[in-house]
């Protein structure tokens, strides 16, 4: 009965995803996900659709200023679709970065009170923005039957776009979740990060627009080639294979350099939260 | 099942660091501080042993502690002993930073009540969320649900917000989940201060339930009733080792005359003593006075004593309360004096003074007490002390027979009273 035996020791600090662990924890995951969405929409009046809202209303208004008044090209395409294709991963992974920047020390409570693989949280902020993608994914439906657009085969690559992009959110993420533990001025840091982020990535403007010489330094930033990457999806147009090359690569990157870094610190946060 | 050990622990130590919160009170200093010295601040996730020995302390100290299977283990100490950091280290909450130990069964923790409890969330929606939280699956939720919501007995609220309950119903609903937690092994930090008596009760007979089905847990609580009426064996810890590891009797004796020993009555104000409450009034110094008024630790049963409390006044305090608990060896106490129920108004309290409690024909058998004194504002504590005092109680022919009630007969307290025919 009693097989599995437990040693704790003092760890060396290796790298180590607890992949198993948070496959035994998956039903934990589940609720946690499950109690953000509830706690999220519990008092509003227009409940999960809040989750359609943003990425509508930031469409609207970068239509406006940047589309009608700046007249940012938008290679051939209506900008509001051609902007809103590229909202869409965008707006999920902006909040993923900003949940899981405060989702460790919002369960400041659990972390000093139970055991549980603590991947698992910014796991679990992750999660709760994927729900409101998928939200996002009928409005866009809408809005593509409204400018003739249809479905074609390109939309499968949406798929291995979106673990990208989830690959990019953990990485960054957990780096971020684990350092607002020690220095809480990341609170305040992130969101401008963010912000700046927005417009180091084409969602408001077509990578051709920064020219062939800078755009290799564009593809550095990995949502550059996965965001332009889901608009090729959307839009059926060619994809620019070496920039998604890239940003997969850097995205992978990101990712091991994340989570490591969480389990290095992870087994400290008890103490210092 | 056999008597194999279950936990095994050789040589645990935990160091912590502390004052991490340097304070800064510029962004300029701050920054300035950065740049004097980055490598400290960047690194604020290395362990403790890379900083000098004034910022650290050890929680725990070279702990030895074999646990066998179907025990029920207490753990006594004072407030910063160590008694937590123990079952945090054991719940793998907190890593040590030495030692070693060894589990042989599925553990489970219960630390606190209603870890993870959402305000916002209905009371069925926070028994799944607090069920997972502890380690249930979805499917044993669903299989022990209704037993849960049974046990809480509180079916009728089942589907409000827990922000709307009282704070009662919220530690039954609480501890009705973690009493259908079914690990080998339980650990359990004084969550049962919290809750009505009758509550309290149920789920010390639950705990006992769960020991007898050959569970082994580990208590800590600063209840000695609970822990004699619980455990099969007890630790006491101090100041971070194990300085008594025996029998529970034996253990709650040696606690008791530990604390009388380090309580040094005549000064209250020192820094080591540990208290509780907002410090607007603190206790200097008590005594006790015998009936010649003078000051002494051995008072004969029946004698009119006296105890005197000085008060040093911070910032005044609207209609003071003060109250003074007699409590004897197991930690159950006998009986109060508090001026509330006596109606005497203190509200003239605004400078330092001394306050005098007199108790005519003390009651008590003989043995040591202790006493625990708490002032405050309604029931708001303004500074509360376990153990400040103690004393011991001798013998005397209280009802002039002479022979002396005796304590070996059973009870606490001598009344007086006839014997007649009808
Ligand atoms: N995260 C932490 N960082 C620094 N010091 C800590 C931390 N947690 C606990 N300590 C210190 O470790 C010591 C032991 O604390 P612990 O909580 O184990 O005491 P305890 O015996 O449970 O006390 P109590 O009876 O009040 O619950 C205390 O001196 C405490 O200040
Ligand atoms: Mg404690």
């Amino acid at each position: 009965m009693n097989t599995n035996h437990i040693v704790i020791k003092p760890q060396r600090n290796l790298f180590r995803i607890p992949i198993i662990e948070i496959i035994r924890y998956k039903d934990l995951l589940y609720f946690l996900v499950w109690r953000d969405l509830k706690v999220r929409y519990k008092q509003t009046i227009l409940g999960a659709s809040w989750a359609l809202f943003q990425p509508l209303v930031q469409m609207v208004i970068f239509s406006i200023f940047f589309g009608r008044l700046a007249k940012i090209p938008s290679e051939n395409v209506p900008y509001p679709i051609f902007v809103y294709s590229a909202l869409l991963p965008w707006t999920f992974f902006a909040n993923s970065l900003n949940a899981c920047n405060n989702s460790v020390i919002n369960n400041a409570g659990l972390i000093t009170k139970i055991y549980f693989p603590r991947l698992i949280i910014p796991l679990s902020a992750i999660g709760g923005g994927l729900i409101d993608l998928l939200l996002s994914f009928l409005v866009l439906l809408g809005i593509m039957a409204y400018y003739n657009f249809s479905i074609t085969i390109h939309f499968l690559m949406i798929f291995p776009l979106l673990i990208g992009t989830i690959f990019t959110a953990i990485g960054i993420g957990t780096l971020l979740s684990a350092l607002s533990v020690a220095y809480r001025d990341f609170r305040h840091i992130v969101p401008f990060g963010i912000q700046i982020w927005l417009f180091a990535t084409p969602v408001i403007y077509p990578p051709s627009i920064v020219g062939s010489r800078f755009e290799f330094l564009l593809n550095l930033n990995p949502m550059a080639g996965i965001i332009n990457g889901f608009r090729s999806a959307i839009l059926n147009r060619p994809f620019s294979w070496d920039a998604i090359g890239i940003s997969f690569l850097i995205s992978v990157i990101i990712f091991m350099i994340g989570v490591g870094y969480f389990s290095r610190v992870e087994k400290k946060f008890a103490d210092i939260i | 099942m056999n008597n194999s050990e279950i936990i095994t622990i050789t040589g645990l130590s935990k160091k912590y660091r502390i004052g991490i919160q340097e304070k800064h009170d510029n962004l300029r200093e701050a920054i300035a501080s950065f740049f004097s010295n980055p490598i400290k601040r960047i690194n604020r996730f290395r362990g403790a042993s890379d900083y000098s020995k004034e910022e650290t302390i050890y929680a725990l100290k070279e702990i030895n502690l074999t646990v066998k299977q179907g025990e029920v283990l207490g753990i006594i100490g004072r407030n910063g002993a160590g008694k937590s950091t123990l079952l945090k280290i054991l719940s793998r909450i907190t890593e040590p930073t030495d030692g070693e130990i060894i589990i042989r069964g599925r553990l489970s923790s219960l630390l606190e009540v209603g870890t993870g409890f959402h305000p916002e969330l209905t009371g069925r929606e926070n028994i799944y969320l607090n069920a997972a939280i502890l380690g249930m699956t979805k499917n044993e939720i669903n299989e022990k649900f209704d037993e849960i919501v049974r046990f809480s007995e509180i079916r009728k609220f089942l589907d409000t917000p827990v922000k709307r309950y009282s704070s009662g119903m919220y530690v039954r609903l609480a501890f009705s989940v973690a009493a259908h937690l079914e690990p080998e092994i339980l650990l359990v930090d004084e969550v049962l201060a919290v809750g009505d008596i009758g509550f309290q009760k149920k789920c010390l007979g639950k705990m006992h339930d769960v020991s007898s089905g050959g569970k082994t847990i580990i208590f800590v609580s600063h209840n000695m009733a609970a822990i004699e009426n619980l455990c099969t064996r007890c630790i006491v810890i101090n100041d971070g080792e194990i300085t008594f590891n025996g029998n529970t009797d034996g253990a709650i004796k040696y606690y008791h005359s530990q604390l009388s020993e380090t309580v040094k009555p005549t000064d209250l104000l020192s820094e080591d003593i540990s208290r509780i409450g907002d410090s607007r009034i603190r206790f200097k110094n008590i005594a006790m006075l015998n009936s010649e008024e003078k000051t002494s630790n051995q008072i004969y049963m029946g004698e009119d004593v006296t105890i005197k409390i000085g008060l040093k006044v911070n910032k005044g305090i609207k209609e003071p309360r003060i109250a003074v608990f007699f409590k004897n060896q197991l930690g159950q106490t006998v009986f109060r004096t508090f001026t509330w129920e006596k109606e005497k108004d203190f509200s003239s309290i605004t400078n330092d003074c001394e306050i005098l409690c007199k108790i005519p024909n003390l009651p008590l058998l003989q043995g040591r007490y202790y006493l625990n004194i708490w002032i405050g504002e309604y029931n708001k504590p303004s500074d509360f002390i376990e153990s400040v005092l103690s004393f011991d109680v001798l013998g005397k022919d209280v009802f002039g027979t002479g022979r002396q009630p005796d304590q070996r007969y059973g009870g606490v307290v001598f009344v007086e009273h006839e014997w007649d025919f009808l």
